[in-house]
């Protein structure tokens, strides 16, 4: 048997997982917490093989952050990033934490079960590529690396003077970036791009 | 003393005389020196007296040589008593003349009266009804100068020019080349029972200069006023619109809940069904949709925190006011400790129990970390979870203290708002 430990705060998908942990045969169902601060706790003593992480879960806590620590202590032990928001740095940064695998709650086709297994088996499955979203009259696809990073703080409500500060571009970069993007998006402000970049979960801040 | 019977007794009585003539004058002259100071205008008195001495020198004179009984007196008159009569006349010159400065100093004369006006930092002019100034001191003429060609030879004539520069008639106010700003008052006064105008000219450049700060300051508190306005109106609306939001999730997530479980229950036929945990989900559901009251599962991030205890063989216990209110990110700083404290209690302590006590002071939340095993063998060397966990609290704007002795023991202050930096 497969101890599995879910991480995940929204209660109608920790639901998902544990019925369908709890109907399998393979898979038993240790823990279901919400807070990933708390699994590396988790992984002390109790004898963990798999873990399902949410990236955004209770209190902000990152599961990028806790599954990098726990891949460094415990490389033993499985884990697979398991997000609904299609936040396009998360592949990248999980794929840097050294996560085995990537599985997207909404954009889909394979069931997580698959995916658990392959991983066990020893594969790694990861996306291609972060999902496309429609920001405006343009494509997620259409924004370049450097113009969502700066959409990214934008996103926090900062002046363009402290996003440039942020990610030392100068101000007049950032202010053409985010020209760019307006134009490329139709959006009449910036405070619309913005908001609904982050309403779609295309970039998202202290996470 | 018989320094003069050497010349013939002519010669000598005529020095006599010319000396004691001098003498007088001498005296003569202080008194007249002392009545001109007085009044100064009275100087043809004074020239009489001066001229009055001469005759009287002249008639002394001839008399000496002509009369021999006028000259065998004045010979006779032993010459110490002239020269006693010389010394005091010197004496009493010098006793005037200090006599003389004292008075100048500490009597008021129109002199002192005009020192006086010209110490003072305003400008003053005193001027007739037709405009011919009377006393002006020299802050007034220099500020005359700076503003008129004219200066300040009629005084009409200067208010007016002020009133052309003034922007407003009262009160007047014109700005001189060097940037200060003076206010110009007139005002009308009896002297001896005749009318005097009075012109004063005040600096009130730093008046003006905050006046206008003030205005200024004023405007912006009108507009962050309206600001605020209309951010209370917004507020309000925000706060409705996520009121609404969350119970849309709650919806959300119940009903979904409901479906699913409903949804492999029955699908998939499961084993030792159970039916009284389905009824509960949807009765859940419905109380939500009537708006009924649901009792929240409480503190899951505490409940969690224990939950993560016990998987490691530690017992924790939660103390003290439980029931205080305390915002997210407190409670996630209260988390990060705990779980701190408990890999610690774990690796190096070996303890069973792990004690968390939350007490409320004033604007803060105290909170105290302790466990029941062994004492750290050295004092505490703060490693990457402790002082990650340290700059989480500043940056909140909380403190943080470590104790080892004489057991470990985590004290933490955290402020219920974030302190914006």
């Amino acid at each position: 048997m497969i101890n599995v430990m879910v991480v995940e705060d929204q209660s109608m998908p920790r639901k998902l997982f544990e019925i369908m942990i709890g109907e399998s045969q393979k898979y038993h169902l240790l823990y279901a917490i919400e807070n990933a601060s708390m699994a590396e706790v988790f992984c002390m003593k109790q004898p963990i093989d798999l873990i399902l992480m949410d990236v955004c879960t209770a209190y902000g806590e990152s599961g990028l952050d806790a599954a990098a620590s726990i891949k460094k202590k415990w490389p033993g032990i499985k884990i697979i990033i398991v997000t609904s928001m299609p936040e396009c740095s998360f592949i990248e940064r999980a794929k840097q934490a050294g996560v085995d695998s990537f599985w997207y709650k909404d954009f889909n086709d394979e069931p997580i079960l698959e995916v658990m297994d392959r991983t066990m088996a020893g594969e790694s499955v990861f996306p291609e590529k972060t999902p496309e979203l429609h920001l405006g009259k343009a494509s997620s696809y259409d924004l370049t690396d450097r113009e969502i990073e700066v959409l990214r703080e934008l996103t926090s409500g900062a002046s363009d003077k402290v996003i440039a500060d942020h990610l030392h571009l100068s101000i007049h970069t950032v202010k053409h970036y985010i020209n760019t993007m307006l134009e490329k998006t139709g959006f009449a402000s910036r405070t619309e791009l913005a908001v609904t970049a982050r309403e779609i979960g295309l970039v998202i801040r202290n996470i | 003393m018989t320094l003069f019977c050497d010349l013939n007794a002519v010669s000598c009585s005529l020095l006599k005389i010319l000396m004691l003539g001098a003498a007088c004058l001498q005296v003569t002259g202080i008194i007249a020196g002392y009545l001109w100071i007085r009044r100064p205008r009275h100087v043809i008195p004074l020239i009489l007296l001066f001229l009055m001495d001469f005759p009287l020198l002249v008639i002394m004179d001839n008399l000496a040589i002509a009369d021999l009984r006028v000259q065998n007196f004045i010979l006779r008159l032993p010459s110490l008593y002239l020269f006693l009569f010389i010394f005091l006349s010197w004496a009493l010159t010098l006793v005037v003349i200090f006599h003389f400065r004292n008075m100048y100093h500490h009597e008021i004369t129109p002199v002192s009266i005009k020192e006086g006006l010209d110490t003072l930092p305003l400008g003053i002019c005193f001027y007739m009804e037709n405009g011919i100034p009377l006393l002006v001191n020299s802050k007034m003429n220099d500020l005359a100068d700076c503003i008129s060609l004219h200066g300040l030879q009629n005084a009409k004539q200067f208010l007016q020019e002020l009133e052309v520069l003034s922007p407003g008639p009262h009160p007047l106010l014109v700005q001189v080349s060097s940037g200060r700003t003076y206010s110009f008052d007139t005002k009308e006064i009896l002297v001896n029972k005749k009318p005097v105008h009075e012109l004063l000219a005040i600096d009130v450049t730093e008046y003006q200069e905050l006046t206008r700060k003030l205005e200024a300051e004023n405007a912006e508190l009108d507009h962050l006023n309206q600001r605020l306005q209309s951010y209370n109106m917004n507020a309000i609306q925000a706060q409705k619109e996520e009121e609404v939001l969350a119970a849309k999730i709650r919806i959300h997530d119940e009903l979904g809940n409901a479906i699913v479980t409903s949804r492999i229950h029955i699908r998939h036929r499961v084993k030792d069904m159970d039916w009284d945990e389905l009824n509960a989900v949807w009765k859940r559901c419905i109380a939500l949709f009537h708006n009924e009251r649901i009792i929240e599962t409480p503190e899951h991030g505490f409940a969690e925190l224990k939950e993560a205890g016990k998987s490691v063989g530690i017992e924790v216990f939660f103390l003290g006011d439980l029931d205080a209110e305390r915002s997210q990110p407190v409670e996630r700083i209260i988390i990060n400790a705990g779980r701190e404290c408990l890999t610690n209690a774990v690796r190096h302590a070996g303890a069973s129990k792990l004690f968390i006590t939350l007490q409320k002071e004033k604007e803060e939340m105290h909170v105290t970390i302790s466990n029941d095993g062994r004492p750290p063998a050295a004092p505490i060397k703060e490693g990457g979870g402790l002082s990650g966990l340290r700059q989480r609290i500043e940056s909140h704007g909380g403190r943080m203290t470590v104790t080892s002795m004489p057991q470990f023991k985590l004290q933490l202050w955290l402020p219920e708002r974030k302190k914006e930096q």
